[in-house]
């Protein structure tokens, strides 16, 4: 009798993780294949024939393509400056202690605390107090603060990884303090800053909330641009846009796994 | 000129009192085991000498130059790390030469420099592979190379030994004994390890809670303990407590633990002294089997045998003496049956097998 | 002998810090980017919030009137029935998301801990990664058009007794794009949990008698009680902030209280009113961190035993 229990509630857990599964990727997989329908509606799953034509309507999208312009170029920018000013600070929390670094701490992470919203808001009051217009100047401050908390934590994981026996043998040998840094714990650094740059960046592109408060005609981003689109027209190019989206994701977990591995994401416990 | 002096150097970390006080010196060529349980200091007087740490008091000299001030990079030191340190990113002669770009040299000869270092550590060929591809005796000798490349004036073991297994142990032991003589390195190593300070120093420095507790060579240590803590510490011993009254001038007579011995009037007091026999200097004798050809001994203490355990080269005995009084016997294993526990024994030794420690 | 402090093994202890003298000149220069950065673009700004969120709205003007006399007018607004309304409808929807979100993750999470296959391993990190990158636009037009009127809508709709244009079906909508947004964070916090489990544990409790299911329910689940409660915590104050999800989902028939923050930038340019929702927003979200995380750890502390 009980192993019939047990059966059934091994069957139970099994259904649900298959329920959860196709919960997750279906969607996702009607999106793509909508995204190929042939027909120049809206209309029921599945497509009968398949088209690229909502590429097409996508790529032929002026808006979209800026709006896809605006978000690369300002991904990469605000990734940049969050790597640099991420790395210096995770330098300093890492190999001193000091009155205040908890609170130094708490600082750098703080970001993540605040809904998305509230900072936009902030933002936008803070800058039109101060005259500054400029929507990707603003967008860029705004990006980079939210993802500072990705790169510091990333790269304080990966320094502090850094056996101290490394840099006090470089010393040892005659390296100075500038030196054993570059030649030791900067390499050996690089690839965790490096993982820390991808979740900003993915983080970047993906921002709406923060975005549409500060964006202005010129810098359009492409999350601001596709919300309007739905918001105006729910046709199938946003469709095109999302499978668009989703290769580029796609594309940034490969190279996430080739420099630091999956496995490594959640760790391996203490019993693998 | 000493290569190393060091004078009454001090270190203190918060509460603790890590060295206090201690003076010695390196001459050149020389090499130094400083021996003691964790916590006693020798890493922390490493690290002082390496400039890792600096001293709140003392004087610490290289060829007879205040090096205080100077930055770790600055003083020509070469360290073996305990986890060997070598760093992953690069091959082996990239490590073997990382110090000598700091030294001027040109890449002709570093790599020349390297390929002599390889072949000194007889791992020639290795130059292209990466750490994670040695093995721990390999990367041990690689890190060991490392640091003999720079030509340092003075080189610092940090317990090179510990993460090797027993065999690789020996092995490496002598190797790198031989190593470092064939160089001429002037080195100090720091172990807690006795075999790994006996085996490849020549004078010893015994620690315990950061002072200096004896000096000497393996051999003087052994044999002369100059305290309870390094009878106890090095080798093993048997400690019996009591009191000594003089006899005459060769002998007294030792009086404690349920025990009388004879032993040696080198050290006279009148307060509490132990003393210490090594169990390898005590020969036992079946009570049964007296008979007039056997030696007589200086001291003849009576008991039964508790234990007798075979471990490979040696017999390993534990003895109950009517006092209550446990003495560990370590006998050669040359064939001879082993005791039958619960048979009386007699241990034998002579008066110059004792030696007294206060402590 | 106290030798806790005493580096005596320095190889080893890599987790210490060591005060290095030689670079204290420097850390100003390491630190002041960041901190410039936080300061400027963020601390200053939320305080300026703070301030702005008691003025008076001055309609006509764009922005708020940066001279407009104090009021606690945008807060009194807060408490008529509309706004509580929208406060209890989004505490109720993440609360209902969150917990499905969790029961459904559980699986997964075990699955990854426990799986001896690399490959599943991989694939299913690989999948749950890829959609905590995903874009949330994306995910939401997905279930838009799953679960809209074009998609199963209509017959989910019909099942429960509804219409599918009608605002019950637009929270049910909301709930499923929350527990979808949810599942690969709860999944990937209670994997590392999980793993550190003894697998020994539930072996040994079925070597003394239980069956499997009970095996997990005594060992297993609580002792993934503190990867299960951060999870919760997490994805509940992710949920409340939640602004796409609503925004795409409920059309406008549902709002949370970011779509109202934004509803007064964008159509009134209410600053005043704004940041008081604001205001409201983030208390809501650090009241419900912070207070239920402590009672819920004080609740398995004692239920441990303390």
């Amino acid at each position: 009798m009980t192993r019939l229990v047990d059966d059934f509630w091994k069957m139970a857990a099994l259904g649900l993780l298959a329920v959860t599964l196709v919960f997750l990727i279906g969607p996702l997989i009607v999106a793509v294949s909508m995204s190929l329908d042939a027909r120049g509606y809206l209309a029921p799953f599945p497509p009968k024939s398949l088209s690229l034509r909502w590429y097409a309507a996508f790529f032929g999208n002026e808006v979209f393509i800026f709006g896809l312009r605006n978000s690369l170029i300002l991904g990469f920018s605000a990734t940049l400056i969050s790597a640099a000013a991420g790395t210096l600070a995770a330098l300093a929390l890492v190999n001193h202690d000091f009155r205040g670094k908890p609170l130094l701490s708490a600082l750098f992470l703080s970001p993540l605390i605040f809904p998305a919203v509230v900072v936009g808001l902030a933002l936008l009051i803070f800058f039109s107090r101060l005259g500054i217009f400029n929507g990707f100047f603003r967008l860029l401050c705004a990006h980079v603060v939210v993802t500072i908390p990705f790169t510091v934590r990333a790269a304080l994981a990966s320094l502090a990884g850094i056996r101290r026996s490394y840099v006090e043998a470089a010393m040892s040998l005659g390296a100075n303090e500038r030196q054993a840094f570059w030649d030791i714990t900067f390499p050996l650094a690089k690839t965790g800053i490096f993982a820390g740059c991808i979740f900003a960046f993915a983080y970047s592109l993906d921002d709406v909330a923060v975005s549409l408060f500060l964006y202005d005609t010129n810098s359009t981003t492409l999350p601001v641009a596709l919300v309007g689109h739905m918001r105006a027209d729910f046709d199938l190019s946003v469709a095109a846009a999302a499978t668009f989206l989703a290769l580029i994701t796609v594309l940034l977990i490969v190279i996430l796994d080739r420099i630091v591995g999956l496995d490594r994401v959640v760790g391996q416990g203490l019993y693998r | 000129m000493h290569v190393l002096e060091l004078h009454n150097v001090s270190k203190r970390f918060g509460e603790a009192q890590a060295v206090d006080n201690i003076s010695f010196s390196v001459g050149k060529g020389g090499i130094l085991a400083l021996l003691g349980p964790s916590g006693c200091g020798k890493t922390t007087t490493l690290r002082l000498i390496a400039g890792f740490e600096t001293p709140d008091r003392g004087d610490l000299l290289i060829e007879g130059q205040d090096i205080s001030g100077k930055r770790p990079y600055e003083r020509n030191v070469g360290l073996l790390f305990q986890d060997y340190a070598l760093f992953p990113h690069m091959t082996v002669a990239e490590n073997i030469a990382y110090g000598l770009r700091f030294r001027g040299l040109n890449s002709r000869d570093a790599k020349a420099r390297t390929e002599e270092m390889l072949g000194l550590v007889k791992l020639s060929g290795y130059a292209s592979r990466r750490p994670s591809q040695l093995s721990g005796g390999e990367q041990q000798r690689i890190a060991l190379a490392r640091a003999l490349a720079i030509n340092p004036k003075l080189v610092l073991l940090d317990e090179p030994l510990s993460a090797l297994d027993a065999k690789l142990r020996q092995e490496l032991r002598t190797e790198i004994k031989d190593i470092l003589t064939r160089v001429g390195a002037t080195t100090i190593i720091v172990t807690h390890d006795q075999e790994e300070a006996f085996g490849i120093a020549e004078r010893v420095i015994v620690m315990n809670r950061g002072v200096i507790v004896q000096e000497g060579s393996p051999a003087e240590i052994y044999l002369s303990p100059s305290n309870r803590f390094v009878a106890e510490f090095i080798g093993r011993s048997n400690l019996l407590e009591g009191q000594i009254s003089r006899i005459d001038s060769n002998c007294a007579r030792f009086i404690g633990d349920g025990v009388e011995l004879v032993v040696p009037a080198a050290r006279f007091s009148t307060e509490v002294v132990w003393a210490c026999i090594r169990p390898e200097r005590i020969a036992v004798q079946n009570v049964s089997s007296k008979n007039s050809n056997m030696q007589a001994y200086e001291n003849e203490l009576e008991g039964v045998v508790i234990d007798c355990a075979p471990l490979a080269a040696d017999l390993h005995l534990l003895v109950g003496l009517k006092s209550g009084q446990r003495i560990a016997v370590v006998e050669k294993n040359v064939g001879q049956p082993a005791h039958a526990r619960g048979s009386a024994v007699r241990l034998c030794f002579n008066a110059d097998d004792c030696v007294i420690v206060t402590s | 002998m106290s030798s806790a402090e005493i580096p005596s093994d320095p190889v080893l202890a890599s987790g210490m810090k060591r005060r290095r003298k030689f670079l204290s000149y420097n850390l100003i220069v390491l630190l002041l980017p960041g901190i410039v950065l936080l300061v400027l673009l963020l601390l200053l700004p939320l305080a300026n919030i703070v301030v702005e969120s008691f003025r008076q709205y001055v309609p006509g003007k764009v922005g708020g009137s940066f001279d407009a006399p104090f009021t606690l007018a945008n807060y009194v607004a807060l408490f008529h029935p509309v706004y509580i309304n929208y406060l209890t409808t989004m505490l109720w929807c993440a609360s209902i998301a969150t917990l499905t979100a969790l029961v459904m993750s559980y699986p997964i999470a075990y699955l990854i801990a426990r799986t001896k296959s690399h490959t599943i391993r991989i694939a299913v990190i690989g999948l749950l990664v890829g959609l905590l990158f995903l874009s949330a636009l994306v995910r939401v037009y997905s279930l838009e058009l799953s679960f809209g009127s074009v998609g199963l809508g209509r017959t989910i709709a019909t099942l429960m007794g509804i219409s599918s244009n009608s605002s019950s079906y637009a929270i049910f909508l909301v709930i499923i794009g929350l527990i979808h947004h949810s599942i690969p964070l709860a999944a990937l916090l209670m994997t590392s949990t999980i793993q550190n489990i003894n697998p020994r544990l539930v072996e040994a409790s079925q070597a003394l008698g239980a069956p499997l299911w009970r095996a997990h329910l005594s060992v297993t689940l609580p002792l993934s009680m503190p990867g299960v409660l951060s999870a919760f915590l997490v994805c509940y104050t992710i949920n409340l902030s939640a602004f796409v999800v609503p925004m795409i989902l409920g059309k406008g028939k549902i709002q949370f209280l970011s779509n109202l923050v934004y509803d007064r930038y964008a159509e009134l340019a209410n600053f005043p009113s704004g940041s008081a929702i604001a205001m409201q927003l983030l208390v809501v979200t650090l009241v419900i961190t912070y207070g239920i995380g402590w009672v819920l750890r004080r609740w398995t502390r004692e239920g441990a035993g303390a």
